[in-house]
């Protein structure tokens, strides 16, 4: 798994490849609390180059939501593929976590 | 060959790699996309928890990676074991939804959903779905051969159907059903341990304890989702 960061606009993009799974989350969490340490407490995770999400990954994104929140951020996800949005449907994160179809639907919610 | 036309040729079979690479690639993404949209429809109506689904994958996952298996049997079991119940599609009802206990007659047909699951899946040529049809179709068999709907014993159960066995009754015994409060994580791994040789295999037990650190990672991660998830409901 690769995680890539950019700045847009003040806001933290994170491009996620690969799969997020109980043995490359570590990475995840690792690119998360450097975020979090960071300035800007906004981010958008760009998940269109997701394989694969477990539960260890899912409860990685729900921490990082809620340390978010905590600071005074937030957290949107986008670009969202079929195959990763049907776990997040039948896990029900698709209803708690923001979603937005494009990178920049998501750079808009948290402008 | 003139050189630039060389170049011209290379540059076009890469292309045709890349678009080939990337059809196989949707097909592969489709096909287990819809292992979760129809593992959903039999989950509406068995009224359980979707995060079921996602430990079902993961602790068979974890147990496929303790045992070593081939990285191709850890992702068909991955995408596979999602879909043990998909025979409750076919199971009336008022079986499904009885709140109370199930006659003899009733519990008849509730162990139907087994053969009715690997009925769905028959004469696949798709590795993925013939899995899934040995794991409907074994995942209730008892190492010992008082399971069902065959009576297997030992290895007569497919490796899969073993695994996926475990890894179903661990997280029915962790959860809370509607009979039956949730056992705790030490408590349910000790019930485990006493079936070895009875319920379970013992190889796959010890590939379970072998990973049960990680295990228990699954375990926590999914009580953090369903946390989060009646937080965010209330």
């Amino acid at each position: 798994m690769d995680v890539r960061i950019e700045q847009k606009e003040g806001i933290a993009v994170c491009y996620i490849k690969g799969e997020v799974n109980i043995n490359t989350v570590s990475a995840l969490k690792e690119s998360f609390k450097t975020l979090l340490d960071g300035d800007s407490k906004k981010v958008v995770l760009n998940m269109s180059e997701v394989d694969y999400i477990d539960s260890l990954g899912l409860a990685t994104l729900i921490k990082f939501y809620r340390d978010l929140e905590e600071n005074g951020g937030g957290l949107a996800l986008s670009n969202i593929t079929p195959k990763i949005g049907s776990i997040f449907r039948i896990t029900k994160v698709d209803k708690a976590l923001n979603l937005f179809e494009t990178e920049e639907d998501a750079l808009n919610n948290l402008v | 060959m003139e050189k630039s036309r060389y170049f011209e040729y290379e540059k076009r079979i890469k292309k045709a790699y890349r678009r080939l690479k990337d059809s196989y690639q949707e097909v592969k993404d489709s096909y287990e996309e819809m292992v979760f949209r129809l593992a959903l429809v039999a989950e509406y109506k068995d009224e359980t928890t979707g995060t079921h689904l996602v430990r079902i994958a993961d602790y068979s996952t974890e147990i496929a990676h303790s045992l070593k298996l081939p990285e191709k049997d850890i992702e068909l079991i991955k995408y596979a074991s999602p879909m043990h119940d998909i025979g409750k599609l076919i199971i009336p009802d008022e079986i499904m939804k009885k709140p109370s206990g199930l006659t003899p007659e009733e519990r008849e047909i509730m162990k139907k959903h087994t053969v009715m699951g690997a009925d769905i899946f028959k004469g696949s040529r798709s590795p993925l779905l013939r899995a899934a049809k040995q794991i409907c179709l074994t995942h209730h068999e008892r190492f010992d051969g008082t399971g069902y709907p065959n009576g297997l014993k030992g290895d007569e159960i497919p490796l899969f159907g073993r695994i996926v066995a475990l890894a179903d009754v661990f997280d029915a015994l962790t959860t809370v059903r509607p009979y039956k409060d949730a056992y705790d994580f030490d408590e349910a791994l000790k019930m485990i341990k006493v079936d070895s040789g009875k319920h379970f295999d013992p190889k796959i037990v010890n590939a379970f304890i072998r990973h049960i650190d990680k295990v228990h990672d699954i375990w926590q991660a999914t009580k953090d989702i369903e946390l989060f998830i009646a937080e965010k409901n209330t």
